[in-house]
């Protein structure tokens, strides 16, 4: 038994709904197979934590840059596409060492998390 | 090797109901706290819909009775002897956790952009950079709209905006087990405030995103 | 409820539910901590990074994204 539809408790009026996330059938697997020490993986999370942040700070200064105006068509299309493909890669990679999104974003105790 | 399901205010006796594989759920109880588990010779261990909700419903039968940390899926350990560990070890932390909680559930919240469609493969880089910037934009309004008026009706709360392709914006909410239907309401009032964006609530949950990042 | 309808409350509690299940939640075993004083050291780099950046949007100064 599987479905629990009980635990609806306010329906969304729209016909289709996105898809559950296709991390579901490869991420734990990858992460139950891991290391045992675990140390790749944990250097694999500090290295992916710091390459997503800087995508994401880089994207939203492209962002704002927009708003303000200060770049032109070209600049948009290649920035664009370079992100589009830093995000892909970004999912093959965190498919491959088991990591969600919530692991990429550390906690670093008094300064709060870090994203 | 054993499967773990919560971590509980203490518990006496069987848990009376079976987890993952049928397995009988046993609890551990050490220094204040129980642990749940289950023990298996081996178990395949995928992120299935029929495991999550056996994981999950063993949760919510823990929660019937009494204030539950439950465990992310997919946690198993060696051995009692490496249970008990964890939990003299994670004592402190579980016990503020748990006190934090007591009474409390979690619901989840979640707004979707039903009128645009989800972006196919790639573009080009010019639409994927308006879409990020527009889903951003509603994603805020959202935050704003939804996300404030429901974080007032709760006693702790998270909220991401345009956290993924098609969703606006997702919000966890604790909230006190008697308030769930009021919540319910608010949300429905919120909704037909706002033709057109799609929300949904669902819960109770157990409080899966306000046990704090992890670690024993 | 027609079966469409149950198939879509299927998938809307789901999604929430694997968003618990396996992005939430205790962890116990397996967690890294790369404690060596050099590495706390990049980690609160980082977050200056993002204090000063932060503070640079909001004063309006566009940042060089060559």
């Amino acid at each position: 038994m599987s479905a629990r539809p009980d635990k609806v408790l306010v329906d969304p009026l729209a016909a289709e709904w996105p898809a559950p996330r296709p991390e579901l059938g490869d991420a734990l697997s990858r992460r139950i197979n891991a290391d045992p020490e675990g140390v790749e993986q944990g250097l694999a999370q500090l290295v992916l934590t710091i390459v997503e942040l800087l995508r994401q700070l880089m994207e939203r200064q492209a962002l704002h840059r927009i708003e303000g105006g200060t770049l032109d068509e070209d600049e948009i299309e290649r920035l664009g596409r370079t992100f589009m493909l830093l995000e892909q890669r970004m999912d093959e990679l965190k498919d491959e060492f088991g990591l969600t999104d919530r692991d990429l974003n550390l906690n670093l105790g008094p300064l709060g998390d870090l994203m | 090797m054993i499967y773990l399901y919560a971590i509980t205010e203490p518990l006496d006796g069987a848990a009376g109901v079976t987890g993952l594989a049928g397995a009988r759920v046993e609890l551990l109880s050490t220094g204040g706290v129980s642990g749940a588990y289950s023990a298996h010779e081996e178990l395949e261990l995928t992120a299935d819909p029929d495991l999550l909700w056996a994981h999950e419903g063993v949760v919510e039968a823990l929660m019937a009775r009494a204030t539950v940390l439950p465990l992310r899926f997919g946690t198993t350990l060696a051995d009692v002897a490496a249970l008990r560990d964890a939990l003299d070890g994670g004592r402190e932390r579980y016990g503020e956790l748990l006190q934090r909680l007591r009474g409390r559930v979690e619901l989840a919240v979640r707004v979707v952009d039903a009128s645009s469609p989800e972006p196919e493969s790639p573009g080009d880089g010019s639409r994927y950079l308006a879409d990020r910037l527009a889903t951003r934009r509603e994603g805020r309004l959202a935050e704003e709209q939804i996300h404030a008026p429901l974080a007032r009706l709760a006693a702790a709360s998270e909220s991401a905006v345009a956290p993924a392709a098609g969703t606006l914006l997702r919000g966890a909410y604790l909230v006190e087990t008697g308030e769930v239907d009021r919540f319910a309401r608010r949300v429905r009032e919120l909704q037909s405030g706002h033709p057109d964006l799609q929300v949904s609530c669902t819960g109770p949950w157990a409080p899966y995103s306000f046990v704090g990042n992890g670690s024993a | 409820m027609t079966a469409s309808e149950v198939a879509r409350q299927q998938d809307v509690a789901l999604i929430d539910l694997v968003d618990r299940l396996l992005d939430s939640g205790v962890v116990l075993a397996g967690d890294i901590t790369l404690a060596v004083a050099d590495i706390d050291l990049v980690y609160v780099g980082l977050r200056a990074l993002i204090s000063s950046v932060a503070a640079a949007e909001r004063e309006g100064v566009a940042l060089p994204l060559r």
